[in-house]
């Protein structure tokens, strides 16, 4: 499905049914209006004998007002309007998605304690409202910005965060034609916004003036390089085969290739969840969040909206990077046409997002079972355990590459 | 190679290892151990933990591997309390002789005896007669019937155990909270337990195992301790004082039917009552 075009039929529809029943008349009586009082002040001058052409040299603002649906229906107008509201829908689909796995996340952890999990805030007595309930007691919970606190550092942490994971989101294609914009250098780029957590993390542990959030900081800063490494070298595996950047390129490949990167190389893939794990900072390697050693972590300090923004960041992320591992190893939205009316058109969204749910079933069982490793474990299984294996698999991907090259098999 | 213990106690042997030292000797821990352990292990557990917490078969039995979620949604399902849980206490009247032994043997003391007008023997149907005093006895139309105070009740269940006519019983009612603690006292009246229908004669059981042993130094024979007893147990006999050439009347106690409440010796003006152990 290609969004741009859906929204753009949409819009156009929208604003020129709306144009001639409401907006030309309203806009027009606008203009009259404001001709009126340019003609009053024409006529004040001419009390004075001067010769002024007032209604004159504001006709283009008043033809401009008239002129105002055709304004909003020219390409160039469009294309804006068209691109914002593309990534609000895209935005508002990952967000619903997000309290989605909230809830898909504290059902799986109670039942896997052997308890029920949200149970009574909901239409059918299973707790489907329980994080509407917790937005709202997040809303109503006085913003305190501690005293002796970095005061712009710790307010600008949560923004950088926040949006580095948005922005995420604008080079992230969930089909060939589904995404806000979809650059020849997406996964670089994308790559790039993740790394740009940490800094968030260390800046607001430090402006925090908490022993515990700089703790967690710093925590964060040091295993940062043991997975971001392996990560990447798994990454530049993948590239290697497809050849490109692009991520919709890569899904390309890996439907030419005819199997998905993921079997291949089972061995990167591990390496990868792993990784993405350690990425958006879960259970295992939630080591700058240790509930049971820093009291919070890093965001100890933080209360209210601000410390639900960062909760939704995390899980956006968690979002982000499975979707990712679909793209790179599970090959993204390729997939059988789905032959139901209606559906066959979205069919390619329905894959991608199969495989993202299995993934993030996964992540959640992988929290709810895994204690927490230690900063030393996790730099010597960064260093010298993943990064030694996400080397060979490079080894590995190019020597498909060059067999492949050799053999004709793509 | 020698171990401390040899070296420390030459010639002595350890004791035999118990069940449980000897599973963790061999090491039920270290036997998994690396991505086996840290990983494969938990993981496993977690989902069936999970699988058996979604579709367990049975979900109101509990300490079974078949049981569904561990939790109870409480107001809506109740935990299956044992046989012998010991909740809120009620009073069969028809059954209490008001021995008051109940309040005496309470170690915080949160059992008191109220006193009611009892009815006439003449208006009660025979079977529903009881060993009660009131009803027996028409010219004592008294009776004490016991109320407890839980705020103070520590449910030990020793005003059960000793009752000896089985009487006072504890029910599986747990839900006494309450916002104040006046509404904690729970009167007589609410303690009631009626009807109830006797199967055949109370049994009396000296469940304390003691009775009152006379000195008859010191007892003048005014029979207190007769009109009190609530069995009537006590018959006065010839004792082997004087008084103006005449025996004085000692209490002599019925052994088959005192119940060692103490009521004659509490109600003994002249300390000639003791209890004794049987």
């Amino acid at each position: 499905m290609d969004i741009y075009q859906v929204v753009e039929a949409i819009l156009v529809w929208i604003i020129s049914g709306l144009g001639d029943t409401i907006i030309t008349p309203l806009f027009g009586l606008l203009a009259t209006i404001i001709e009126f009082f340019l003609s009053l002040i024409d006529g004040f001058f001419d009390l004075f004998g001067w010769d002024t052409d007032i209604v004159g040299f504001f006709e283009p603002l008043t033809s401009f007002i008239r002129d105002f649906t055709e304004f909003l229906l020219s390409d160039t107008v469009m294309s804006i309007l068209t691109a914002l509201v593309v990534g609000i829908v895209i935005l508002v689909l990952v967000m619903l998605q997000v309290i989605i796995f909230i809830y898909m996340e504290r059902k799986i952890f109670g039942r896997i304690g052997d308890r029920r999990g949200p149970k009574y805030v909901g239409l059918i007595d299973h707790g489907f409202l329980q994080q509407i309930a917790d937005a709202l007691k997040l809303f109503l919970k006085e913003i305190i910005t501690p005293e002796k606190s970095d005061k712009m550092l710790y307010h600008v942490a949560p923004v950088i965060l926040i949006s580095s994971t948005l922005m995420i989101l604008a080079a992230l294609p969930f089909s060939e034609g589904f995404y806000i914009s979809a650059p020849k250098g997406g996964i670089l780029f994308i790559m790039a916004m993740f790394a740009v957590a940490p800094i968030a993390i260390l800046v607001g542990g430090w402006a925090s003036n908490n022993k515990y959030t700089l703790i967690g900081g710093m925590r964060s800063a040091a295993m940062m390089m043991s997975y971001e490494i392996p990560l990447l070298l798994t990454i530049a595996a993948v590239i290697i085969l497809a050849g490109t950047f692009d991520s919709i390129g890569i899904v390309q490949a890996q439907s030419d290739f005819g199997m998905w990167y993921g079997i291949p190389m089972i061995l990167g893939f591990i390496i990868f969840m792993i990784c993405i794990v350690a990425e958006v900072e879960r259970i295992p390697f939630d080591l700058p969040e240790a509930e049971a050693e820093l009291v919070e972590g890093w965001t100890t300090e933080y209360g209210g909206m601000r410390l639900g923004l960062i909760w939704l960041t995390e899980y956006t992320r968690m979002y982000c990077g499975a979707a990712i591992g679909a793209i790179l190893f599970l090959g993204g939205w390729s997939g059988p046409t789905i032959p139901v009316p209606g559906l066959d058109v979205i069919s390619g969204e329905i894959w991608i997002s199969v495989k993202i749910y299995i993934i993030i079933l996964l992540f959640i069982w992988i929290r709810w079972s895994l204690p927490r490793v230690r900063t030393d474990q996790i730099l010597h299984f960064g260093w010298r355990r993943l990064l030694p294996l996400a080397l060979f698999n490079v080894f590995i991907a190019i020597g498909i590459k060059i067999l492949g090259d050799m053999w004709g098999w793509f | 190679m020698v171990s401390i213990d040899e070296k420390r106690y030459p010639g002595r042997k350890r004791p035999p290892q118990s069940a449980y030292e000897q599973r963790y000797a061999k090491g039920r821990r270290t036997k998994f151990l690396g991505i086996r352990g840290y990983v494969i292990r938990p993981m496993w557990l977690a989902l069936k933990s999970a699988l058996r917490a979604t579709f367990g078969s049975q979900p109101d039995v509990f300490y079974t591997d078949k049981r569904g979620p561990n939790t109870l949604l409480y107001p809506k399902e109740k935990l299956q309390l044992p046989d012998l849980y010991r909740g809120k206490n009620e009073v069969v009247w028809q059954c209490c002789i008001g021995c008051e032994l109940c309040a005496r043997i309470c170690p915080n003391q949160c059992i008191e005896m109220e006193v009611f007008e009892a009815d006439r023997v003449s208006d009660m149907p025979e079977e529903l007669l009881g060993p009660n005093r009131s009803t027996q006895d028409e010219k004592k139309n008294q009776i004490k019937r016991p109320g407890i105070d839980f705020g103070r009740c520590m449910f030990c269940g020793n005003c059960e155990e000793y009752c000896p006519t089985g009487a006072m019983r504890m029910t599986d009612e747990f839900e006494l909270a309450n916002s104040s603690r006046d509404a904690l006292v729970f009167e007589a009246e609410l303690l009631r337990v009626e009807p109830y229908t006797l199967e055949g004669e109370v049994k009396l059981q000296n469940k304390i195992r003691e009775i009152p042993l006379v000195d008859s130094d010191n007892c003048t024979g005014c029979q207190l301790c007769m009109r009190n007893c609530p069995t009537r147990c006590i018959e006065m006999v010839d004792g082997p004082k004087l008084r103006k050439d005449k025996p004085i009347k000692n209490p002599k106690v019925d052994t088959s039917k005192c119940v060692g409440c103490a009521t004659c010796m509490s109600n003994c003006k002249f300390n000639a009552l003791k209890m004794e152990a049987v």
